[in-house]
């Protein structure tokens, strides 16, 4: 069976009770989850508590999932609004926006990693990890779940035009970051 | 976000903003189409593929590095939903019930009359069904499905317990593993309410001297 069909098919049998049909759906996307959590929140031990939020969720909700999009969209889009609303809470206590955290997680980095930084594809990475949370979220949401333009609309919950406009700045950011490290791409 | 007021992007950004999904193979055919056709007109932007499959790269990179989360977390998703009640959707209930209704009177009669009779009888079954369920939801004891079946609040008792500062999800975890126990709720003023479901009200000395000897509890409080 296509692994697409087999998690609908397990999302049914959560709906109706089966709690082994959720560790089942749980040992498949558990990584994939965790990864989407750990790169909003940038803290693994939160996105862990998140992580199994949002399979308490699938648990509790399973039987109003409707399967008009595919369960890892639909659990993607669970754990983006927790991890949000996470992050809102962290601002609202600390003061301090993603942004400010994430030039503060730039400062630690120890001698060697400064070193590797020369490199092209991780000065890439490194100033993805400082985009915003909604920036990094559409790029990892296209690059690394591989989510389609109408599935990253649901996950975020916005229009998919919406979608495309996010992506364009996040891209025209990402530029403007490697700008400043020396790296010209060119475009925009 | 501010950058995302209604303002149109010229068709270059636009296709810009579409890179992405082009490397992923994950456009529709119109968009698709759209972007080749740009890129036939426009040899010079056929270099930005470059640029979304570096970051194609940069992505998966950073999304691999991360480890999985441990063994311990199916471990505490198990003590959260053998705590966490469920009761078996309405619409499962009638459906359940309606199957049940047609499949007896197929037994008892031949197929049309069996057809014949299952949809006038149907809708009189499902009303009856659906007033029953809600009645019996409003006056009966409330009964829900867990991961170990069907249980009712007055089975095992519940224990309020505030764990120590340096106590770890996985301590937590094993502990509750080895009593059977999971969590109803909290935190709620720093105390947790624990369910021991499976067990005897006489099991309860029992389980307050085993928190009390775990070395991760600092109180245990009867919970009712």
């Amino acid at each position: 069976m296509h692994a697409q069909a087999e998690e609908r098919a397990l999302m049914k049998a959560i709906a109706s009770g089966d709690a082994k049909a959720l560790e089942r759906l749980f040992a498949r996307t558990e990584t994939r989850v965790f990864r989407f959590l750990t790169r909003v929140v940038k803290n693994e031990a939160i996105a862990e508590e998140l992580l199994n939020e949002v399979f308490l969720t699938v648990w509790k909700n399973a039987h109003r999932y409707e399967g008009r999009s595919e369960p890892l969209t639909w659990m993607l889009s669970i754990a983006h609004n927790k991890a949000i609303s996470t992050l809102r809470k962290r601002t609202e206590v600390s003061g301090l926006t993603d942004e400010v955290t994430s030039g503060l997680a730039a400062e630690e980095d120890t001698p060697d990693i400064a070193a590797e930084k020369q490199d092209k594809s991780v000065k890439i990475r490194a100033c993805m990890a400082e985009l915003s949370a909604e920036h990094r979220a559409v790029l990892d949401l296209v690059y690394y779940q591989e989510q389609s333009v109408a599935e990253v609309a649901e996950v975020l919950g916005i229009p998919e035009a919406t979608v495309k406009t996010r992506m364009f700045y996040a891209r025209k950011k990402l530029s403007e970051l490697l700008l400043a490290r020396g790296i010209d791409r060119g475009w925009p | 976000m501010s950058d995302e007021r209604q303002e149109r992007l010229s068709e270059r950004d636009e296709i810009e903003a579409l890179l992405p999904w082009y490397v992923t193979g994950k456009l529709d055919a119109e968009s698709r189409a759209r972007v080749e056709r740009y890129m036939d007109a426009h040899p010079e932007a056929k270099a930005h593929l470059t640029l979304a499959r570096e970051e194609a790269d940069a992505a998966i990179v950073s999304n691999e590095a991360i480890a999985a989360p441990g063994p311990q977390a199916l471990d505490r998703l198990r003590a959260s939903i053998s705590a966490a009640p469920r009761r078996k959707p309405l619409t499962a209930v009638l459906t359940e019930l309606s199957d049940r209704f047609v499949d007896w009177l197929a037994e008892l009669a031949p197929p049309r009359l069996a057809l014949a009779g299952a949809a006038a009888a149907l809708i009189v079954v499902i009303q009856a069904a659906a007033i029953g369920a809600l009645v019996m939801e409003r006056i009966s004891t409330p009964s829900y499905q867990t991961a170990a079946g069907d249980q009712t609040p007055e089975e095992g008792f519940e224990l309020l317990v505030q764990f120590s500062q340096g106590a770890t999800i996985g301590e937590i975890t094993e502990l509750l593993k080895q009593l059977d126990a999971g969590v109803a709720d909290g935190p709620k003023a720093g105390l947790y309410r624990l369910r021991f479901a499976g067990s005897k009200a006489g099991d309860e000395e029992a389980a307050i001297m085993a928190l009390k000897q775990s070395g991760i509890v600092m109180t245990v409080l009867p919970g009712r």
